[in-house]
């Protein structure tokens, strides 16, 4: 459980106010793509406030959040790439098209599909939870609910099938 | 003219960059320096640029960052569902911080169980950065900054300050400016009397030296100034004044500065290999002492 104490909670909000604008607008350079910036913005503020201690601690708060910001956009690609060398892994395929229909194929029967189109766009189209909350009809909460799920359902079936070769390359 | 009616070199360098060189820019981390002050001064700065050239008002934005700080504490905040990393990121996540070499950063806990397993991980990593991307940002560092200069060399002042931003200059500002030139002094804990605040940093080439100063005011046009001096063939018995017969030899840090007065001023100076750096300004023989002190 994250304690936060009233001049914790003070100094983020403080820092949110100070920050935001600053971060998103590097967000959208580094990613080109508003939706996901926003995404990871919010995501980057979640990791400080999971971290408060420690970002409190920080005398350089904007340089914290900046890198923490690179850290999820690493993370992001890191998932993509681990996603895409399993399907290659599990179709024996290396250097192929991943469209959807060949993750779909090289899954099959893993998870259910509905996991599987939702990772496909969540991973390999980077689509953010406000693009997926629209397209799927649910709300946001939901929505990150159920691709958080989805990874889970993934990686415990992968590993289940295949060994334990999804293990994340760090 | 108050602090924030000036502008550093800084700003007005990143302004004549395109939106799309700024980006190239962020994206390679050629500003990068390790440096947290030079860091966050041009992170501020390219931000700063970015949101000046966006449409929205800052009205607008405060508006869009509340908006933003509600869906935060909706959506994100105080539930470990709805966020996309366990355990084992924010393990990943300290290793990666802990990576980034901030100088005054406390360090992150060291990850526990797994980080035995993953050692050959990060030594491929570290040697992938070190090939890959290290090389490439050393020597974006370089192009970008060199471009930046070369691209003024057409008057004689390479860099200079002026006009209006918020941001201050201050001895990071300086610092920043002397990396570039490899000079042997470091002004990154330079201690300056506090009635002081930074006006202008300006780099000016001369047929036979570059030189480099940083200017501090106070009220009634009080001035520090600090003055850097590379010259390129050497220094010649002309280019070093002449002694005071009131000068005092004081030694730091393995150099002799000679410290004298005229008339209201304060001097000192030194010599290291082709550089001289003075340093002059209405100021107490003891707070030139404490300044000298805080040069390394």
């Amino acid at each position: 459980m994250n304690i936060v104490s009233k001049e914790q909670r003070a100094l983020f909000i403080q820092s949110y106010h100070d920050h935001y604008d600053r971060l998103l607008v590097l967000a959208e350079c580094l990613l080109e793509n508003p939706h996901l910036a926003e995404e990871l913005t919010q995501e980057t503020f979640a990791i400080a406030w999971n971290r408060i201690g420690l970002f409190s601690e920080s005398n350089y708060s904007l340089n914290w959040l900046y890198n923490t910001l690179k850290y999820c956009i690493i993370e992001r690609d890191r998932e993509r790439e681990c996603f895409l060398e399993q399907a290659a892994f599990a179709e024996d395929t290396a250097g192929g098209s991943y469209d959807e229909e060949h993750i779909l194929l090289a899954y099959q029967g893993l998870v259910p599909e509905d996991d599987l189109r939702l990772l496909y766009q969540r991973i390999i189209l980077q689509m953010s939870y406000k693009q997926l909350m629209s397209e799927l009809n649910i709300s946001l909460s939901a929505c990150k609910m159920r691709v958080s799920r989805a990874k889970a359902r993934f990686r415990k079936a992968y590993r289940r099938e295949f060994g334990n070769n999804t293990e994340k390359k760090s | 003219m108050p602090l924030d009616k000036r502008e550093s070199f800084l700003y007005q360098k990143l302004r004549q960059s395109s939106t799309e060189e700024l980006e190239n820019a962020l994206r390679s981390g050629s500003w990068e320096t390790g440096d947290d002050a030079a860091d966050r001064a041009m992170l501020i700065a390219i931000s700063d640029i970015l949101l000046e050239r966006d449409n929205t008002t800052p009205e607008q934005f405060m508006e869009e960052t509340e908006k933003a700080l509600d869906e935060f504490w909706k959506y994100y905040a105080n539930d470990a569902d709805k966020t996309e990393f366990d355990t084992e990121d924010f393990e990943r996540f300290d290793e990666f911080m802990n990576a980034q070499k901030p100088a005054s950063e406390p360090a992150l806990p060291a990850s526990s169980k797994r980080k035995r397993k993953r050692w050959p991980y990060w030594l491929a990593g570290a040697a992938v950065f070190v090939l890959v991307i290290g090389f490439p940002i050393a020597k974006a560092i370089n192009s970008y900054f060199s471009d930046v200069v070369h691209h003024s060399l057409e008057g004689k002042e390479l860099y200079s300050s002026s006009d209006t931003y918020k941001n201050s200059i201050d001895a990071a500002t300086f610092q920043a400016l002397l990396d570039m030139y490899d000079t042997p002094f470091s002004f990154r804990n330079l201690w300056t009397p506090e009635i002081f605040v930074g006006i202008e940093v300006s780099t000016t080439e001369y047929p036979e030296s570059i030189q480099h100063t940083f200017s501090l005011s106070a009220p009634e046009d009080v001035l520090l100034v600090f003055t850097v001096t590379e010259y390129k063939n050497g220094i010649t018995t002309t280019a070093v004044e002449s002694n005071n017969d009131q000068a005092e030899d004081y030694s730091r840090n393995d150099r002799i500065y000679q410290i004298s007065n005229n008339t209201s001023n304060m001097y000192a100076i030194t010599y290291v290999d082709n550089f001289r750096l003075i340093i002059s300004g209405n100021i107490t023989s003891e707070e030139m002492h404490k300044i000298i002190d805080s040069i390394e």
